[in-house]
């Protein structure tokens, strides 16, 4: 190697132009520093919870030693006691004093008192009083026997919880992490898929016909959102985020996120028949196949992305994405979602002079200011643009703006994402999977209502899905997608 | 009389181990750019980048405790920003292309922009041939140009010598250039 070229490649090395780091980037890495820095801190802080949990557990030990003894040692007054000690009346015993007699009947007696034990497990507890007088041990027994039980209970119903949160963080998927939990609930109590598929007959595919909405199949729905957690590849929240998720949004920033809208139209192309064209909520369709985001945020994240179109594009129809996240914040029980910024207004400017139609997908077409922005939400709205082609590769084709009050800092802050010409070069296909997603998703729903164009949608969702097999919400894309199409997309 | 960059840099992670918070929004202040810079180099995606930063300073306050203070600060952020660079790319993703779609016409006309675009062009390109070195001759590569840190230092976290790494920048830059001189596919 000569040094002239040598010379040259650490030239290329060293010279590699970089951007200047995002705006907001400083304010994300700061809002992540932790309150215990101090490594000696929490060094001490962690001894002390150690030696706190050690004189619990010491004193729990001393407790339950204590019981034990008292158990063995006090004598009994149970019926089973009692009785053992009648029996034993007639016998003579000339030897042994009354507290021997007493002691050897207790040790007769406790396998009855096992009995009674296990009968306690079984019996409702309305009967567990008919035990006149138990020994303090077997009080603590039984006790803690039912404390056992409603622990088993509480991680049955945790399970639920856990799984209706995990739908709600997929359920959302693109609208809000959080959702409706008595919703969830009423469909967890409905009958299950099996039962319905008993008492109905199997659906016919084809041909449709309109028909008015039919609510989704619970179970359903419940492996739907668990698996759309799943996808969503959030932490999800935990169980305790449960008992006020009717706050749940159903529109930010004026974009429909309603999770139940896609669960609605499913159940409907399920049952073979195929749903009204103004049922159809396509801004809510969009939010959930765009999802939360892949990474968990932290404060307030926007996203823009620009692409063609997946069916048509003519070299010039295109979509652009713009989604805004916001931070995970676990909610504890009975609290509500807290809001992470106020006065957040979404804008976004089209430079006519590169785009000759904007369509926004969706029925809203106007972004609406957020008074309280919350924590929690993802949404995610798309626009079917008509450029001027060619664009230059920096000409400006739009600018979206953010701007909100941070409620922790209360300070105002602006995200500014310029799109431009050169945005639009690559290939759908090259996009993220989340832009793919909603732009599918978006054209499905176009697709329900105009009743045509399912067969392209529903070629390319059968691509994602083979693209991405561990997709959950490709797979269902192209389920429904290769369903309302009318049985298959080109293979 | 001022205080040198090693007083000063201990100084720093003093006051953050003592729990000052300040101390660590002041380290953010100095260093967050480096780390940004020096990720952007690794994938060249500023999104990403910004992403990948913020992750580095997460895992940073996470491992605080057990940074020894025997390498320079930013030199072991950069490790950790490597590293998490490392996992991020190790992570399984299938996002081969669909079959073609029509795609946008987009054009420049002006010399200026195909003149950025060619640079641009053989940055990535180097970038890719970079991304293709073997990991050690990688990371002293990366370290030395793309994080600005000396090869003193990189010999430091490497626990090898300094000559060593000159080897290492060696065999890296005869790799380079024959990765360089293939035509690009």
């Amino acid at each position: 190697m000569n040094s002239k070229r040598k010379a040259d490649i650490q030239r290329k090395l060293s010279l590699t132009a970089v951007p200047r780091p995002p705006d907001d980037l400083l304010d994300r890495i700061k809002s992540d520093i932790p309150n215990y820095l101090s490594v000696e801190a929490e060094r001490a802080r962690f001894s002390r919870s150690i030696g706190f949990n050690l004189r619990i557990a010491a004193s729990i030990i001393v407790l339950i030693s204590i019981a034990a003894a008292l158990y063995v040692v006090t004598p009994t007054k149970s019926p089973n006691a009692v009785v053992a000690i009648q029996q034993r009346k007639p016998e003579p015993a000339p030897t042994a004093s009354a507290t021997d007699e007493v002691r050897l009947d207790i040790v007769q007696a406790a396998p009855a008192m096992q009995r009674q034990i296990a009968d306690a497990r079984i019996a409702p507890p309305a009967e567990v009083p008919r035990v006149e007088s138990e020994p303090p041990a077997r009080r603590a027994d039984v006790r803690a026997e039912e404390g056992r039980r409603r622990n088993e209970i509480a991680a049955v119903e945790g399970g639920v919880e856990g799984f209706v949160s995990g739908g709600v963080a997929g359920g959302t998927v693109g609208g809000v992490i959080g959702g409706n939990e008595s919703r969830d609930r009423e469909e967890a109590a409905a009958p299950a898929p099996q039962q319905l598929a008993e008492s109905t007959p199997a659906p016919v595919p084809t041909p449709y016909a309109y028909a008015p909405e039919v609510p989704p199949p619970p179970a359903t729905a419940a492996a739907e959102t668990r698996a759309m957690a799943k996808t969503a590849g959030v932490s999800l929240v935990p169980p305790v985020y449960a008992d006020d998720l009717n706050l749940a949004p159903k529109s930010v920033f004026g974009i429909s996120v309603d999770p139940s809208a896609f669960r609605k139209i499913r159940a409907t192309i399920e049952s073979g028949a195929r749903p009204s064209p103004s049922s159809v909520d396509v801004e809510a369709l969009v939010n959930y196949f765009a999802g939360a985001p892949a990474r968990r945020v932290r404060g307030v994240r926007m996203e823009a992305e620009a692409s063609p179109a997946p069916v048509g594009a003519n070299g010039h129809r295109a979509i652009l994405r713009l989604t805004i996240d916001t931070g995970v914040v676990d909610v504890p029980e009975g609290g509500s979602v807290p809001p992470i910024a106020k006065d957040a207004l979404l804008e976004i400017d089209f430079n006519r002079d590169a785009v000759e139609r904007i369509d926004p997908i969706g029925d809203s077409g106007t972004l609406v200011r957020e008074n309280a922005l919350l924590h929690n939400v993802s949404v995610t709205g798309l626009y079917a643009l008509d450029l001027r082609t060619p664009l230059k590769a920096k000409q400006r084709v739009a600018t979206i703006r953010l701007t909100y009050r941070s409620v922790e800092d209360g300070k105002k802050h602006t995200i500014v994402h310029e799109v431009r010409g050169s945005d639009f070069s690559k290939q759908w296909a090259s996009a993220s999977r989340r832009h793919r997603l909603a732009s599918l998703g978006a054209l499905w729903g176009e697709s329900l209502r105009s009743s045509s164009g399912g067969s392209d949608v529903a070629r390319r969702a059968e691509e994602l899905a083979s693209q991405a097999p561990n997709d959950e919400r490709a797979r269902e894309l192209k389920e429904v997608a290769v369903a309302s199409s009318g049985g298959g997309g080109t293979r | 009389m001022t205080a040198s960059p090693w007083s000063e840099e201990q100084r720093l992670l003093g006051a953050i181990r003592a729990g000052d918070t300040a101390a660590a929004e002041e380290l953010v202040e100095r260093t967050y750019s480096a780390v940004f810079a020096s990720i952007y180099r690794l994938c060249g995606d500023s999104d990403l980048s910004a992403d990948l930063t913020q992750e580095t300073y997460q895992k940073a306050w996470a491992a605080l405790s057990g940074f020894d203070g025997r390498s320079q600060l930013f030199t072991w952020l950069y490790r950790i920003a490597y590293t998490t660079f490392l996992n991020y790319i190790r992570r399984p993703r299938r996002m081969t292309s669909l079959d073609e779609p029509d795609s946008i016409d987009v054009a420049d006309e002006t010399p200026a922009v195909d003149a950025v675009l060619v640079v641009q062009e053989e940055a990535e390109h180097l970038r890719e041939a970079v991304m293709k070195l073997p990991e050690d001759l990688r990371f002293t590569v990366t370290a030395h140009f793309w994080g600005g840190l000396p090869v003193k230092e990189i010999a430091r976290i490497e626990k090898i010598t300094t000559v060593a790494i000159r080897k290492r920048l060696h065999r890296a830059f005869t790799l380079l250039e024959s990765m360089l001189d293939e035509e690009p596919s």
